[in-house]
């Protein structure tokens, strides 16, 4: 039981990390390719994700690449959305 | 034409002298011992303390232009890509990297600083290159991916390079980003 709880409190803190990490990659990277990833177009690729997402099923790992670019797609637009209602 | 040299004449010096540095570049990286890494890493890491010191002193616009080329133009010619592939290569890759300096490797916080930020255009360059050369997976833009940018998760920052850079369509962007199957990215 304590190795258990030990092996769930190591999970719990890689996950934490990896979280903070993709938090800063993604605060970092709406600065350094600010051009592409504006609100504007971030709606846009969303929505081109989803229609493409249909074409595929998810035994194919075109559907997972989808998933995991519309996930970084939504963590920029909360980020994107957040700074911008801080600044209104 | 006395002393001074002709534009062409300039060039092949220049381009002699580089292909010298890199050579050495290569012999430095191959010699396997653990100081020779820290030197060679000390003795570019004063000198390029040195020059952003003057930038930073410097007020007259067309100087503070020319110490920034400089800059640029040594950290490309002495830490390009080929330098990258060759500390993939070499066999004490941990040591060369472990001696590399940490003001130069890429923050959130360090990415407004000079050197970082060549880094990072040496980097998109390298990122680049390899796309458009169809490897199916590039150990040494990995290894570049997780030693120069140590804040970051690496398979997120994959991603969002590979999305950013890749000069497709903007109306299919993402389409050509999911079909294509060489990506060096690790999912």
């Amino acid at each position: 039981m304590h190795s258990f709880d030990n092996q769930k409190e190591l999970m719990e803190k890689e996950n934490q990390v990896i979280e903070e990490e993709t938090e800063l990659t993604i605060n970092s990277s709406l600065k350094v390719f600010k051009d592409f990833f504006t609100i504007k177009k971030l709606n846009k690729y969303k929505k081109e994700a989803s229609i493409l997402k249909k074409q595929f099923n998810n035994k194919q790992k075109e559907y997972y690449r989808i998933i995991e670019i519309e996930n970084i797609f939504n963590l920029m637009l909360k980020k994107l959305n957040k700074d911008d209602a801080r600044t209104n | 034409m006395g002393y001074y040299l002709s534009l062409k004449q300039r060039e092949v010096k220049a381009y002699a002298c580089i292909a010298q540095l890199r050579v050495l570049i290569e012999k430095i990286i191959n010699t396997n011992i653990d100081k020779e890494y820290y030197f060679f890493f000390a003795y570019i890491e004063k000198h390029l303390d040195q020059k952003e010191r003057e930038l930073k002193k410097e007020q007259k616009e067309d100087k503070r232009e020319k110490i920034g080329k400089y800059i640029n133009y040594f950290l490309n010619i002495f830490l390009n890509y080929d330098f990258f592939e060759i500390i993939t290569k070499s066999s004490s890759s941990y040591d060369i990297w472990d001696n590399f300096p940490l003001d130069w490797k890429i923050t959130e916080k360090s990415f407004k600083k000079v050197i970082p930020r060549v880094f990072f255009n040496i980097y998109l360059r390298t990122v680049q290159s390899t796309i458009s050369k169809e490897a199916k997976f590039d150990e040494a833009l990995n290894s570049i991916n997780e030693k120069l940018f140590p804040e970051f998760e690496p398979i997120v920052w994959s991603n969002i390079t590979s999305f950013a850079i890749l000069s497709y369509k903007p109306n299919n962007r993402v389409k050509s980003f999911i079909l294509k199957k060489n990506l060096w990215v690790v999912i």
